[in-house]
């Protein structure tokens, strides 16, 4: 089709509903447009861009520089073979000639075409594109229900899914109703008005082009962000006419709701009293998030909140004032709630708080929380002492942070999941600094919940890291023998997230903590609880998922080679920091041809050996037996094996092995895979010139024994087979 | 002023013209309106069914002696089953706002995400919070499992917070101080009954007297429920639920036990849901016999 002829048109497409939860949309938008793009591609329909906008009540897409058609396109079809589409003597069968029928063609207009099976009918012929309102009828509607929610529901009779009924769908190209239909709704061109600004107004739109407007006269903002910045900018305006120095405590992630949960924003600023001060600010700010989606105010310094809340009312500024009273009235209740819960708390010491614990179930059939904070003190001891405290012995604000860590569960605040039990370990801190706790303290009880995300900030401070890497090793632990094992999308304990928080903080502090003995600790711990399991089939098995979450997180968050995470892991998991450091330093050889030789030949042990080979926990033996020239794991001399490559091979390990060592001992392990590389040609000409399965069976059985010795050696360091050439 | 009384009949009215059998509460404790039989029984199976009433609902883990100016042990919910859901479910919510005197031009209001669940009566729903100028005044549920049962078709469920919506109408900061009717404000007509109760609840409920009342009201439900008497058997259902509020609200139940008690109700729940869905079945639907052949 010629540049000229060319002539686009606009789509536009509203999803009209109930209101939809303010968490779906931003997913949904992204969802929908990308479904749309790709049926519009997979239908040859091309445009200029795509643009989504919702509201609670819709979601509304506008394509514009659409093709008004389909491109003509020419297509091929395969026919039957020639000799079955014609006889012997050359007449058509029926299979040729209800081949070209079925093309539309005559006989003599098919062509002929050449594959591995030989030659055959080839059908040519031209589709001819179709209008764009009868592509969109047919590759709109999947789209619209292809767009996945988390949580979805039916209505009435029928059995569509959707997070709330659908209740109209519009449709227009230029001016025109596109005839689709989303499952029972027939598109139209009428869509409804804001709920109180208009009454629910139905009204008529006459093109795609004055969708906006149209609805703008019915008192709907569809723009996401043109709302934004209404609201954006009407709290700007109403701070500064109240004080040009107060600021507005931002927050991205409620400003997204907001805009979200109305159609028309009329920004207000609205009081508090300052009887409510004594709260921390950060009751004050979840009281009013949680249950009011209201902005805090803070003084000039961004921090001192002021009595004051930036909120959003849907609708104009028609008795606005009396809709500020409203609010303000609520926020009052609320408050006065948190308030009590304060005051009612502060009657306690954190030690009294600490004896209710007793009865506070932590995993059904596995204790109280009392318990468990018994048992984090006892591995906040040991972590301190190997490695987590470095030379110092604990300190006594650590056991005393793990004693009262928890007592926050039984305030009024926190317990029975209010709004603000995501303030745990805040509020323990709190009301611990309250009864005179040190500051040391009183961070760790804030902090031991840190990180509270994958990326999420981190404990800062040893006291603190300790507290919560005990405490996530203790839920692992505990959780795993209980049977709460993370299987696909289920990890109810979230024990995904803690063995990835205590490896984040391993790393943060630099720390080489033997991780094989912390899991074995706290998994003892726990074993009074489940005394029927096999514990040490346990611990292999949570063994293994931190050996996964740790592969993961190398290769996913830190980049590092897949390959090379596979060879360091077996042998270093158990010291993320270590592992980390082994993997870079591996990761610079990989490409390296003296290497390659090396990956290789232990490659080629290992296949030679066909699974008789060391143990994890033989490696260690094996390595000094090298130390000592060399020799198998039953004493088995190598004296025997006489051939040149094998002799020389023996003599470069025993001569390398020093400094091997040392350089392993020093932590450069650079220099130890470059000594170990440095081995690569002699395995090369070790397999090139002696004959491994020799006549001889002693000899034979010998050069098995000394290649298991090899492969152990290297084994040691790392399984360079995962990384070996051809395993990519 | 539109008093507290007079709140309530225009909801009745209001209802009553849009077509719903308007029914008196129910006579057992019932934590919220969805123990009604009423919802719970009747928003299983095919059959249409559209009710409104009131509700005295009782929870008596919230009294609080009168002391607290927005939470008592017994209040009153208006609670509206439409089934299966109108297409303007929501239009009509509002509408009978306008019949308690709340004009929606004036104000702000929203429906915000809210899905419930009860695992006691192995329901579940997805829904809105509706704020009227920031207060949450209402609940709109759209009942998908009830009894563990698959709901089809699908009923909505209204449930206006009296209490809160009339101290947002009469201006009153305490729920006392709500002017009910006859020239009596709430707190003269439930003032001694929420103060004694809050003591009963907190303090007197004999503990063991409950616990076995519980376990016989269990048996007694499954024994009913088993020859299908279905509304016996479910009453039965009904007081295990208020004993184990009871004992719970007593602090006699530990974490560990809370779990347990709960699937107990829940598992008669299911099993009443159950023995009703048959029983309608065998009466042969009546309810949907007699709108065909309208």
């Amino acid at each position: 089709m010629s540049q000229d002829t060319r002539s686009t048109r606009t789509f536009l497409l509203e999803i009209g509903s109930e209101e939809i939860p303010a968490r779906f949309i931003p997913g949904a938008m992204a969802d929908l447009q990308r479904l749309v793009e790709e049926a519009l591609q997979g239908a040859h329909l091309g445009w200029e861009n795509i643009h989504v906008m919702a509201t609670p009540r819709r979601m509304a897409l506008r394509v514009t520089g659409l093709d008004a058609r389909q491109p003509d396109r020419e297509l091929v079809i395969k026919g039957p073979p020639v000799k079955v589409a014609f006889g012997a003597d050359g007449t058509p069968t029926p299979a040729g000639q209800g081949f070209a029928r079925k093309a539309g063609l005559s006989l003599e207009e098919c062509e002929r075409g050449e594959d591995q099976r030989g030659e055959h009918l080839l059908a040519r012929k031209i589709e001819t594109g179709r209008p764009a309102a009868e592509v969109l009828a047919e590759v709109v509607p999947p789209a619209v229900l292809g767009v996945p929610f988390r949580k979805t529901m039916r209505w009435g009779d029928r059995d569509l899914e959707y997070p709330r009924p659908l209740q109209w769908i519009l449709a227009l190209l230029d001016e025109e109703v596109v005839p689709l239909k989303v499952d029972y709704l027939e598109a139209g061109r009428t869509t409804r008005g804001h709920r109180t600004l208009s009454m629910d107004e139905t009204i008529s739109v006459a093109r795609a082009q004055d969708y906006e407007e149209a609805l703008l006269k019915v008192g709907v903002i569809v723009d996401q962000d043109r709302r934004r910045a209404l609201v954006v900018e009407g709290h700007r305006q109403a701070l500064a006419d109240f004080d040009p120095s107060a600021r507005l405590v931002t927050d991205e992630e409620l400003l997204t709701e907001v805009v979200f949960l109305c159609e028309h924003p009329t920004p207000f600023l609205g009081a508090y009293g300052e009887d409510f001060t004594a709260l921390p600010a950060e009751v004050i700010t979840t009281a009013l998030k949680a249950h009011q989606r209201y902005f805090t105010v803070a003084g000039a310094d961004g921090h001192h909140l002021l009595p004051r809340f930036a909120a959003v009312r849907d609708g104009g500024t028609e008795h606005l004032a009396s809709v500020v009273a409203g609010n303000e009235r609520v926020l009052r209740a609320r408050l006065a709630d948190a308030l009590f819960y304060w005051n009612f708390d502060l009657k306690k010491t954190p030690d009294e708080r600490v004896a209710m614990l007793d009865t506070v179930t932590w995993l059904e059939g596995f204790g109280s929380v009392r318990e468990k904070t018994d048992r984090i003190g006892k591995l906040t001891a040991w972590l301190w002492e190997n490695g987590l405290g470095g030379e110092d012995a604990p300190p006594p604000a650590l056991a005393r942070a793990a004693a009262i860590c928890k007592s926050d569960l039984v305030s009024e605040m926190i317990k029975d999941g209010k709004e603000f039990t995501k303030l745990e370990g805040f509020i323990g801190a709190r009301y611990a600094a309250l009864a005179g706790e040190s500051d040391e303290v009183c961070a760790a009880i804030e902090q031991h919940y840190l990180p509270r995300s994958a990326r999420g900030k981190l404990p800062a401070g040893p006291v603190s890291a300790t507290l919560s890497v005990a405490d996530r090793l203790d839920n692992l632990a505990g959780c795993w023998l209980a049977g709460f094992v993370p299987t696909g999308a289920k990890d109810p304990y979230a024990l995904r997230r803690h063995v990835l928080a205590v490896i984040r903080i391993l790393m943060d502090r630099n720390c080489h903590l033997d991780l094989r003995g912390a899991l074995a600790l706290a998994l003892e711990q726990v074993a009074l609880f489940a005394p029927e399991k096999d514990h040490g089939a346990v611990l292999a098995e949570i063994e293994e998922f931190v050996k996964t979450r740790l592969a993961g997180h190398l290769t996913e968050n830190l980049g590092a080679d897949p390959d090379v995470v596979r060879a360091v892991l077996p042998v270093r998991w158990a010291d993320p920091v270590a592992a980390l450091a082994w993997v870079q330093a591996l990761a610079g050889y990989r490409d390296q041809a003296d290497f390659q030789l090396l990956a290789t030949g232990d490659k080629r042990c290992k296949n030679i050996l066909k699974g008789e080979v060391l143990e994890l926990d033989a490696l260690e033996d094996c390595l000094q037996r090298w130390a000592q020239g060399g020799s198998g794991a039953g004493g088995e001399d190598f004296s025997a094996l006489a051939e040149p490559a094998e002799r020389e091979l023996r003599e470069k390990i025993t001569a390398q092995l020093p400094e091997l060592m040392n350089s392993e001992k020093i932590g450069d392990f650079t220099s130890v895979f470059g000594i170990l590389s440095g081995l690569g040609p002699d395995i090369d000409r070790y397999f090139e010139e002696v004959r491994v399965n020799a006549e001889e069976p002693a000899i034979r059985t010998l050069r098995h024994v000394f290649l298991r010795e090899i492969h152990g050696l290297f084994s040691r360091y790392a399984d360079f087979t995962a990384v070996a050439p051809g395993e990519k | 002023m539109m008093e507290y009384q007079q709140m309530i009949a225009n909801l009745q009215k209001f209802w009553s013209d849009h077509g719903c059998v308007v029914v008196q509460p129910y006579n057992s404790e019932v934590g919220a309106g969805t123990f009604n039989p009423n919802t719970f029984l009747r928003a299983l199976g095919p059959e249409p069914w559209k009710v409104a009433y009131v509700e005295p609902s009782k929870r008596p883990k919230d009294g609080r002696y009168l002391e607290n100016p927005n939470r008592v042990h017994q209040f009153l919910q208006y609670q509206v089953i439409l089934k299966p859901n109108p297409a303007n479910s929501q239009e009509l919510y509002l509408e009978s706002l306008r019949s308690l005197g709340i004009e929606r031009e004036e104000h702000d209001i929203r429906f915000v995400e809210d899905d419930w669940e009860s695992p006691t009566l192995g329901a579940a729903g997805l829904g809105w919070e509706v704020w009227l100028d920031g207060m949450e005044v209402s609940q709109f549920t759209y009942f998908q499992q009830v009894g563990g049962i698959r709901c089809k078709p699908v009923s909505v469920e209204l449930t206006y917070g009296l209490l809160r919506l009339c101290m947002f109408i009469q201006g009153v900061d305490h729920l006392k101080d709500i002017v009910w009717g006859g020239g009596l404000t709430w707190g003269e007509v439930m003032g001694q009954f929420e103060r004694e109760y809050s003591a009963f609840n907190f303090e007197h409920a004999d503990v063991a007297l409950y616990r076995r009342h519980f376990d016989e009201k269990e048996a007694e439900a499954k024994t009913l429920l088993d020859v299908g008497l279905v509304h016996p058997g479910y009453d039965a259902v009904i007081k295990c639920s208020h004993m184990f509020n009871l004992l719970e609200a007593r602090g006699a139940i530990s974490v560990t036990e809370r779990t347990g008690y709960i699937a107990r109700v829940r598992n008669l729940a299911r099993q009443a849901a159950q023995a009703y869905v048959q029983s309608r079945e065998e009466l042969g639907y009546p309810l949907l016999k007699e709108k065909e052949s309208e």
